[in-house]
């Protein structure tokens, strides 16, 4: 005999449709098995039917709290996050560079290669390449030590992805990508195997000198939060470093 | 009685935390009702529901409403739930006989009852529940407990109808039996463990 089994919750609970509780009820008629079940089933479906809901501890205060601790946590974090998102994207954008750069290997002029070995085309080829994500802001302004100081405090203050999202680069005029270019490597010459992950990169100028600044985040290590904030000053027709600061977080 | 959630996950995805709180108090009778009967022990189950609600706080952005709010929140507490089984599983063996003992042993069962069940007098039901193996539990607390209709519970345990609707019925037979006291006295564990 077959038993129905897949009805038996269903006869049991009322849930069955007309046709299949028909069904059912005349193979309860015949079967001994399936009517032992279907008494011991209901009796347990009363059971639970029978228990009373629990009191409730207050909940929603504990959660509520734990959310708000929650979302300060994820806002302090979501600046060594993006932080590591550089690295990992600035690594991921020198392995491109090679992979680029190695045709030319052998064939292309050895100018070439004799300036990627002594550093001065591609130095730090990560943070140039960083570098290039950014816009190029064109300012006019006139920066003393005390205001690259300033930047420098400005980025610390500022959330770094607000930086990098906003920045004033929708404000001022950005320079064109040949512009951008040669700012990044220029700076990079400036401070070649300086650490850190450039936020802005500004035209302006540096005690009266037309010069390059960036603004640079580092931490202990590359993995770790940004605990620093930098701005390198390069001069924009020598390349040479005009100033350098650094603030704490 | 999804209109009011859908307002409440709206401004709770917005950022409103306040909002957020509201649905933990809407609901929060029933995730820890389930929680309750499912690990049989009110720390283990109030922990599981505050886990549950931080979760589904964490996944807002990943609920789009595909499936009812509530099918959605019980399925995060079903599986905080497994993840208490799990963990007590790895506890030493808290609430168990230890065989070694003599009859004076400690009786098994959950630590204390819920107050509820004490003034009901249905403690007896919810340590038999307990004695149920965990797949049956389950499926037993949400349809019989939470009155879910078939196709919700295999929505929520992501599990077929037809295989529900067998553990829903192997499960109240369990149930009688060890209210009957043919179902062997022992630890809440599921019978995975041995």
């Amino acid at each position: 005999m077959t038993h129905p089994d897949e009805l038996l919750a269903g006869f049991v609970d009322g849930s069955l449709s007309g046709a299949d509780r028909t069904s059912v009820d005349a193979h309860l008629q015949t079967c001994a098995r399936c009517r032992a079940e279907v008494e011991l089933a209901g009796a347990g479906r009363a059971a639970l039917r029978g228990l009373p809901d629990p009191e409730t501890p207050d909940l929603a205060g504990t959660v509520r709290a734990e959310v708000g601790d929650l979302v300060a946590k994820e806002a302090a974090a979501r600046a060594p996050r993006w932080y590591r998102y550089g690295g990992i994207a600035a690594a991921a954008v020198l392995a491109v560079a090679i992979a680029v750069s190695l045709p030319k290997v052998g064939t292309g002029p050895s100018e070439d290669r004799q300036a990627a070995a002594t550093g001065e085309a591609a130095p730090t080829v990560g943070e140039a390449d960083t570098l290039a994500a950014l816009a190029l802001e064109l300012q006019q302004t006139d920066y003393a030590t005390a205001d690259v100081q300033a930047l420098a405090s400005e980025a610390a203050r500022v959330a770094p992805s607000e930086v990098a999202g906003t920045g004033s680069a929708a404000m001022v005029p950005v320079g064109t990508a040949a512009q951008t270019a040669r700012a990044q490597a220029c700076v990079a010459r400036a401070f070649p195997d300086f650490p850190g992950t450039p936020i802005r990169l500004i035209s302006a100028r540096f005690e009266g000198t037309p010069a390059y600044l960036a603004v640079v985040l580092e931490g202990p290590a590359p993995d770790q939060a940004a605990d620093t904030t930098s701005v390198w000053v390069a001069d924009h027709a020598t390349c040479e470093p005009l100033s350098f600061t650094t603030t704490r977080i | 009685m999804t209109g009011p959630d859908d307002l409440l996950l709206r401004r709770a995805r917005e950022g409103d935390h306040d909002a957020f709180g509201e649905l933990v108090e809407r609901h929060q009778t029933r995730i820890y009702a389930v929680c309750l009967r499912i690990l049989a022990d009110p720390e283990d189950a109030r922990d599981a529901a505050q886990e549950a609600f931080i979760t589904a706080f964490r996944k807002l952005g990943q609920f789009r409403g595909e499936a009812a709010f509530t099918t959605w929140l019980h399925r995060i507490a079903v599986n905080a739930c497994y993840d208490a089984l799990r963990r007590a599983k790895r506890r030493p063996m808290l609430h168990a006989i230890d065989p070694g003992d003599d009859d004076r042993a400690l009786e098994p069962g959950p630590p204390s009852p819920d107050p509820a069940d004490e003034i009901a007098g249905t403690i007896d039901v919810a340590r038999a529940l307990a004695r149920v193996p965990e797949n049956f539990r389950i499926v037993l607390v949400l349809a019989d407990i939470e009155d879910l209709p078939y196709d919700e519970i295999s929505r929520v345990l992501e599990v077929p109808v037809g295989t529900v609707k067998s553990r829903v019925h192997r499960g109240r037979i369990a149930l009688a039996k060890a209210l009957s006291g043919e179902l062997p006295e022992g630890p809440r564990t599921s019978e995975e463990e041995r």
